[in-house]
């Protein structure tokens, strides 16, 4: 056997190209005093993982599922009515609008298209195309007075789901999972259920971990079967042949992060095989909703084919918060809310497919005791404008505006059955008690019992965090 | 990860590696050898080495327990090239041969 004694070609690379030319680097710099002095050393290389962890102090929530209702529903016709709206209706609008298509724009007031109804003992108001959502209003703390402030889709996406309005930063649920963990390690901490209309506009980054650990990614449950894919070992592999498949695997992988300590992607991807293996048999598991009540089903609306896609992935999600995962979103389709056109024909579409799944979920949570310590979101990252875009009859559709709009949250200590700020008189800006997207991560941050300013993460020598030094506040008016 | 342990395609590039190896040499530490060149451009190390040996063994003998059924008139692949198969996939989804340094 011919054996090569002189390493690798890598190896030659490795240490001969960069390795001297470094050194001499540092003597040149050193001589001349140019050298920077060394960042404080850390006394031991940093480990991350997925172990449960506690919070700064008591939590109320321990699980969040948000409904990311992309494209932005209209809080005109949903969630906030304005008889002077009504009254105005057809006249010339004399405000100061922002338009995104300025082109089909027009200054005509469009009033809610539907009408609203009183809801729960708290008589919470909602538009009468949510009636399930309307259901379950004593649970349910409305926020009329949500400001992102940048007008399109990508950028307030960015500012609901990340904190800033700039890509590149990590998901709330990357957030969550790197401050505490998760409750279950067969399970992924932090998944996405996306929707068959598409992913969200700006795709992956909406569960990137941008610059934290790459454990901290959230991963994707696909809309059809097989929802996860790959999950089955080939048939020869019994539990016993793959266990030392993976144990050889394992250690090869040991030995090499030994040779390049402190390499997070290294960590994460040796991670990501010990949860693979636990998920084959946990995540079938989780996500078999076979194995649920026919009333359950029926609870959803999985039995009627207008509710059954969405309803589907709500009682998945419940299945996956009650197996220990920390975050879960529930996406509907690319801009599926995005009304410029038709919004008589497709809101409501939107809405019936939604509304029952949705009103749904919290009820079972409910019902299982799960909602005190669960907390649902339900939002996109825009409203719409009180006027006309594309006028011409059936036509007609609303512009975006992100400088007042609505989403509710139920669960993990939010206070149930009440409605919190307001916009002015043509639901166009948020006028009193606004709550920015910043507002809103110290706020859920502080249900998970976790200190937005505490919660940060060094990068490139700076300690970031979800809201980023941003003005803000926990909201406490919302806190049970 | 579940790519790399179950989809048809890491499955099969481990089977073709295993045959490669096997069809150079009837030596299994030569195969080793071969195979750990072949992937990571480096000899292995005399520790990788008997590791893998010994896997080989040990997962040799559960695949001929298991006895793997001949199915819709394909022949049963043999015990010994399942094992060199699963040594191959593990070297094709190991960090050394996924990242570069």
């Amino acid at each position: 056997m011919h054996v090569n004694n002189l390493g690798s070609r890598r190896h030659f690379l490795a240490t001969s190209a960069m390795g001297l030319g470094s050194v001499a680097l540092a003597c040149l710099l050193n001589d001349e005093g140019l050298l920077a002095s060394p960042d404080k050393p850390e006394l031991e290389p940093k480990r991350y993982d997925l172990l449960p962890k506690p919070p700064h102090y008591p939590p109320r929530a321990n699980a969040m599922i948000s409904f990311f209702m992309q494209g932005g529903p209209s809080q005109i016709d949903l969630f906030d009515p304005k008889p002077e709206l009504d009254r105005l209706n057809g006249q010339k609008f004399t405000g100061e609008v922002k338009y995104d298509s300025a082109a089909q724009a027009s200054t005509k007031i469009m009033s809610s298209l539907w009408k609203f109804k009183h809801y729960g003992h708290c008589g919470m108001e909602m538009s009468e195309l949510l009636p399930h959502i309307g259901s379950v209003a004593d649970e349910i703390c409305l926020v009329r007075s949500m400001h992102t402030g940048v007008n399109n889709h990508g950028s307030s996406i960015f500012a609901m789901n990340t904190g800033r309005i700039q890509p590149g930063r990590p998901a709330l649920g990357s957030w969550l999972t790197y401050g505490l963990g998760t409750e279950t390690q067969d399970l992924p901490a932090f998944v996405v259920l996306t929707d068959p209309g598409g992913v969200p506009v700006e795709g992956v980054l909406n569960w990137s971990n941008g610059w934290l650990p790459s454990l901290y990614q959230g991963t994707v449950v696909r809309p059809r079967e097989p929802r996860i894919l790959n999950l089955d070992p080939p048939s020869y592999m019994s539990a016993d042949t793959q266990q030392r498949y993976l144990s050889l695997l394992g250690s090869m992988n040991q030995q090499h992060l030994e040779r390049h300590p402190g390499e997070l992607d290294l960590e994460a991807r040796i991670a990501s095989y010990e949860l693979a293996a636990h998920m084959q048999t946990a995540a079938k598991e989780a996500i078999d909703i076979s194995r649920e009540s026919e009333a359950v089903h029926k609870l959803y609306g999985i039995d009627d084919p207008k509710t059954r896609e969405f309803g589907t992935r709500c009682l998945m999600a419940r299945r996956l918060v009650e197996r220990g995962v920390r975050f879960v979103q529930i996406c509907t389709g690319n801009q599926d809310w995005d009304h410029h056109l038709l919004i008589r024909k497709k809101l409501p579409e939107q809405c019936l497919r939604t509304d029952k799944p949705s009103g749904a979920l919290v009820r079972d949570l409910k019902d299982r005791g799960l909602l005190d310590t669960t907390l649902v979101q339900w939002g996109g990252e825009m409203g719409r404008l009180p006027v006309i875009q594309n006028d011409n009859g059936e036509k007609a559709g609303r512009d975006h505006n992100t400088y007042g709009f609505s989403m509710w949250m139920a669960g993990g200590g939010i206070k149930g059955g009440m409605t919190y700020g307001e916009t002015d008189e043509f639901a166009h800006r948020a006028v009193k008690d606004v709550v920015t997207h910043c507002d809103y991560h110290a706020t859920l941050l502080h249900l998970f019992g976790l200190d937005h300013t505490q919660l940060t993460y060094k990068h490139n020598g700076v300690e970031k965090s979800l809201v980023d030094g941003q003005a803000c506040h926990v909201v406490k008016e919302l806190l049970a | 990860s579940l790519i790399l342990m179950n989809s048809d395609f890491l499955l099969e590039q481990g089977e073709c590696l295993a045959q490669r190896v096997e069809k150079a040499s009837t030596d299994i530490k030569a195969q080793i050898d071969l195979a750990w060149r072949l992937v990571f451009s480096r000899p292995p190390e005399t520790m990788e080495l008997e590791q893998a040996a010994a896997f080989l063994h040990d997962q040799t003998a559960a695949f001929k327990a298991a006895a793997p059924k001949a199915t819709a008139g394909k022949p049963a692949k043999s015990p010994g090239l399942l094992a060199m198969a699963n040594l191959c996939q593990a070297l094709l989804s190991s960090n050394e041969f996924l990242y570069v340094d």
